[in-house]
């Protein structure tokens, strides 16, 4: 199957200091890869390129064949509109809190020319019914949501359009852990009803083990190690990777 | 006699004003900038705006257009919500012919330049007449954007989707737009142009009108213009159409079903606009 999304050599410098350098992986459809590493190994600086947050210093990004570096502001907003879904891992970011649950889906409609209105809440009823929250809940604003129900916000939000690329960078790192399961358990399931290809960003091996199908494991922006999850989880080569594994609470 | 001696000798006769009040080279900028407006209907186009010997926000805008507009064979009007006798529209109307001598009229048929607060006339206009319009807020984003870099750069993408979603908003939390006056507008389909804080009726009025329709903020600096026969289009949506006010009965005063009225406690619904009403009630 052709790649969905193409990265090659990408670097980013941030003055004197290397953010990330030479990264290149590929995301088939329907394929997750997980980005695991420390704090400050430069996995979400990949994210971010990828989702045109920033532009790298060297390298290409290929979405579909379509070379995403360097595209004009107005293309870039199409892109992220109907090509890319992001979560974020702070929900402030990437939900305005002060505009109800369905506003916020309703505005990823809205850029894609949506005009009527009873159409653009069916689409967010039928959207939130699927991130599994209670449907009456869509003129509450997303300000009144927990953690955990802001997480499945985003998720439907990103999810608006179809786009056939969802970016999560620290989906479930600022809840709890039965929370964390149970956003896993939706993004699994997801998955399987989609067929949307992810890039997931985490530190947490758990979050990788659950649903990435292969890893790549980064350190001081580099990739040291890729491959099937299970193998470089398992059976990790690298030095940094099997201490990374070694130090990582039993999953 | 040239028309430059014409003006000078004008202002000689006005205790040593310019003609219009304005210097040649501020109105000279003034009209750059309008033709500017002219040329990108709906855009906000900066210009210096100048002290005026009024407060601003009392038409500080809408008077420096129409003072570097203003020519010896026009008919100038002046009206504020509608009435040509509110303190604000005589005091305008002052300004403009102490320092130009031009004739004012509250006929609106008879008008060649008509600068307005909050509405536009009821009354047919004389072909070509230009319709000056106050603005107290140039930027119909700033309603969901508080930044100005911003709102430069979703009126340059044609970003629209938070102005989209207010209107949403509006709807899912009251079941309609609740917007009165200053009704986002699409002009020529590409740019979203606040219209000032007109009536929705004279919203409508501003599509395809045959006249020029100039706006001007002198707070804010900002020029704009709809040319005549540009498409004006209010933001709405398919199962919630853009919809103008529909008053509780006729003018009590001359019977109009057709214009814009508002309702006086105690005595029915009034024509807004006094001089429309005035030609069509008896004396």
């Amino acid at each position: 199957m052709k790649p969905l999304l193409r990265v090659r050599g990408l670097t980013k410098r941030y003055g004197a200091r290397t953010a990330c350098e030479d990264v290149s992986f590929e995301v088939r459809p329907g394929e997750v890869l997980g980005i695991v590493g420390e704090s400050g190994s430069g996995k979400s600086t990949v994210l971010r390129c990828v989702h045109l947050d920033t532009v790298p210093d060297k390298g290409s990004v290929l979405l579909d064949g379509e070379e995403l570096t360097g595209v004009d502001p107005v293309r870039r907003r199409w892109l992220r509109s109907f090509r890319m879904g992001i979560v974020h891992q702070d929900a402030a970011t990437g939900l305005d809190l002060n505009v109800s649950a369905g506003g916020n889906i309703a505005e990823r409609l809205l850029a894609a020319d949506w005009r009527h209105v009873g159409r653009i809440r069916a689409r967010g009823t039928d959207l939130l019914g699927r991130v599994e929250v209670a449907v009456d809940r869509l003129d509450d604003r997303a300000a009144e949501f927990s953690g955990g129900m802001r997480q499945r916000l985003q998720l439907a939000r990103a999810m608006a359009n179809e786009p056939p690329l969802l970016l999560l960078d620290e989906p479930t790192s600022s809840l709890d852990v039965h929370v964390q399961a149970a956003i896993l358990d939706l993004v699994k399931e997801l998955l399987a009803q989609t067929g949307v290809a992810m890039v997931v960003v985490s530190h947490n091996l758990g979050v990788i083990r659950l649903l990435a199908h292969r890893t790549l494991v980064m350190h001081r922006g580099r990739v040291v190690e890729s491959g099937i999850t299970e193998q470089v989880l398992e059976d990790p080569q690298d030095a940094y990777t099997q201490l990374l594994v070694a130090s990582s609470l039993g999953v | 006699m040239t028309l430059l001696s014409t003006l000078v000798a004008r202002a000689d006769q006005r205790a040593g004003y310019s003609y219009a009040f304005l210097d040649e080279h501020t109105k000279r900028e003034l009209r750059r900038r309008t033709l500017k407006a002219v040329a990108i209907p709906g855009h906000q186009v900066a210009f210096g705006s100048r002290e005026m010997p009024l407060a601003r926000g009392w038409g500080t805008g809408g008077v420096q257009l129409t003072l570097s507009l203003v020519g010896p064979g026009d008919a100038v009007k002046v009206i504020d919500q509608g009435d040509d006798a509110s303190m604000n529209a005589v005091n305008v109307r002052a300004l403009v012919s102490r320092t130009t001598g031009v004739r004012t009229t509250r006929d609106t048929a008879e008008a060649t330049l008509i600068q307005t607060r909050h509405r536009i006339p009821d009354d047919r206009l004389r072909p070509g007449a230009i319709v000056v319009l106050q603005v107290p807020f140039p930027e119909p984003l700033r309603l969901v954007e508080p930044s100005d870099a911003v709102t430069r750069r979703m009126h340059a993408e044609r970003d629209y989707a938070k102005m989209w979603l207010y209107l949403y908003e509006n709807i899912a939390r009251y079941g309609r737009i609740a917007l009165s006056y200053r009704y986002p507008c699409m002009v020529d389909g590409t740019v979203l142009m606040d219209p000032t804080p007109i009536p929705r009726h004279d919203v409508a009025k501003l599509h395809q009108s045959q006249h020029l329709h100039l706006f001007g903020a002198g707070r804010e600096q900002r020029v704009y213009a709809v040319p005549p026969y540009t498409d004006v289009t209010p933001l709405d949506f398919e199962d919630h159409p853009f919809e103008v006010e529909q008053a509780g009965a006729a003018c009590v005063r001359c019977g109009s079903d057709t214009s814009y009225r508002t309702e006086i406690p105690g005595h029915g619904w009034l024509c807004s606009d006094t001089a429309y009403c005035d030609t069509r009630s008896p004396a």
